[in-house]
């Protein structure tokens, strides 16, 4: 429940939010029963609100809200309080990983020209550290960040400390795709798809499946079932969405994870770490459904577009609490 | 100076599912994309579905796929008036994608072979004087177009190979004082 003395203090703190707020109790209160609401009606006022802002008020700074999905995180910043803090936007993920990977006919070439490629690569970025060498698959790292690999029907390029813009990531993803089409001379691509993986760590499970149920995306029934009165612990949702030519793989899951570090006997300056993870994972995979030629992919724009994509839409899957 | 080599943290899942050893994990490792491709559908990809917020993030890019789109229509309409004897019908369908060439050729920023096929179209259609063209010809400059269209980031070395397609077929895909220029440097 939300407490009345919250909103009060948002509405006299902020000119901005006074003026949300004047007319969110002027027209929508009553409807809505905003003082008896939960965060959900709050949050859902909120989204329809904004827009009603765009019209009438400040049109610029609140299309630039809109724009990057940054409503909730605005919320939340300006308040300085934690009355949103349950909320499911994708601004309050960290962005784990992303990947871009590429799939094409198998590439014999390969087995001649492997060597000159990853040369190639060595020759962009110095720092290149072998990880494994075979003749149908070769894996590098970077950075002690970036992991590389070439197969003869695959490569990807991930990212496993990306930053929110994925500057870096794009930048590097362009280079490393034109070294290997190029050296592979590869004309067209069967598949290219590109996966990142955001998670929010929650302080004990509990709350982690609250959040993963709290999105509607599944039902949990009351009472008794397979004659067990439980309780739901590491709840998981999947779908594929698809259209002609591209398709998304959307993952949502509650993951515990154990961190188990033992160092050595004789070093006495480390200690042991166990850890446990209580985590919502949002997993999503955008990718194509046919042929890309090589003059058709500028690697860049497509990821921008692809990632704009996830960001703006992700709300419709993620829901709020 | 001894390096100590630490193993990896040992990072696993707390699930503890029935056969959890004996069974293949059914979620890929992070780095990869998902791994089911059976559904690929084998046609080549719309450019401008694969670009589909275009409008909203890189607008010269949205513009091209519709000039071209209307481009195309012309350099068709040509032709089939040609094929029909239609000799007026047919210049003037040409002279409508010309008109079109100037603001396409503002989209150049696309990159060095979409720019430099346009421009070669562009000289080509300015050298012929007003005279009409034949039928191989719209038929080249309707490849150019649509080689452009599906693939608008085509390197330039591959654009070359267009261009060269113009002027086998009798066009001049150059600015008429680039002769002048030539004889000049011979001398």
């Amino acid at each position: 429940m939300i407490k009345t003395s919250t909103a009060v203090w948002l509405a006299s703190g902020q000119n901005i939010w006074r003026c949300w707020f004047g007319v969110l109790e002027s027209w929508q209160c009553g409807i809505l029963g905003l003082w008896e609401g939960r965060y959900a009606k709050i949050f859902e006022i909120i989204n329809t609100f904004d827009w009603i802002a765009v019209i009438s008020l400040k049109f610029v700074l609140f299309y630039w809200i809109i724009h990057h999905n940054r409503v909730t995180y605005y919320a939340c910043q300006i308040s300085g309080s934690t009355w949103l803090e349950g909320t499911m936007d994708l601004s309050t993920f960290k962005l784990l990983s992303a990947t871009l990977e590429v799939r094409y006919e198998k590439a014999f070439r390969l087995w001649d020209y492997s060597g000159r490629l990853w040369a190639k690569v060595a020759n962009m970025w110095p720092n290149l550290k072998i990880g494994t060498a075979q003749p149908n698959v070769s894996t590098f790292s970077l950075d002690e960040r970036y992991q590389l690999s070439v197969a003869l029907d695959k490569s990807h390029i991930g990212d496993t400390a990306p930053i929110s813009s994925l500057k870096d990531f794009t930048e590097k993803t362009k280079d490393f795709v034109k070294v290997i089409s190029q050296s592979l001379e590869i004309e067209y691509f069967t598949r290219v798809g590109f996966r990142t993986v955001f998670v929010k760590v929650f302080p004990d499970k509990q709350q982690a499946v609250d959040a993963m149920i709290s999105t509607k995306l599944i039902t949990i029934p009351d009472g008794v079932h397979f004659g067990i009165q439980g309780k739901v612990l590491l709840p998981k949702y999947g779908l594929r969405w698809e259209g002609e030519s591209v398709g998304v793989t959307i993952s949502i899951e509650v993951r515990d994870r154990k961190i188990d570090f033992d160092p050595p006997a004789a070093v006495e300056e480390l200690t042991s770490i166990h850890h446990e993870l209580h985590e919502l994972v949002y997993d999503i995979d955008y990718f194509t459904l046919g042929i890309v030629s090589t003059g058709q992919l500028d690697v860049m724009e497509w990821l921008s577009q692809a990632y704009h994509l996830v960001k703006r839409d992700s709300k419709n899957f993620l829901g709020v609490i | 100076m001894t390096v100590i080599l630490f193993p990896k943290p040992k990072i696993t899942d707390a699930s503890d599912s029935t056969a959890m050893d004996s069974l293949e994990k059914a979620e890929a490792p992070p780095v990869h994309t998902s791994t089911a491709d059976e559904r690929s559908t084998g046609r080549q990809v719309e450019t401008n579905q694969l670009y589909p917020v275009s409008h909203e993030l890189r607008p010269e890019l949205a513009r091209s796929f519709t000039l071209l789109s209307e481009g195309l229509e012309y350099v068709s309409q040509s032709i089939k008036a040609l094929k029909e004897g239609d000799l007026i019908s047919s210049d003037d369908f040409i002279h409508r994608l010309q008109a079109l060439l100037p603001e396409l050729f503002c989209c150049r920023s696309i990159g060095d072979g979409f720019g430099a096929i346009i421009n070669a179209i562009y000289q080509s259609l300015a050298n012929m004087q007003g005279s009409a063209l034949k039928l191989a010809q719209l038929e080249t400059i309707r490849r150019g177009l649509r080689r452009i269209s599906t693939e608008p980031f085509l390197e330039l070395s591959e654009a070359v190979d267009e261009i060269i397609r113009l002027q086998d077929i009798g066009l001049e895909p150059e600015p008429n004082y680039f002769k002048y220029a030539a004889e000049l440097l011979d001398e």
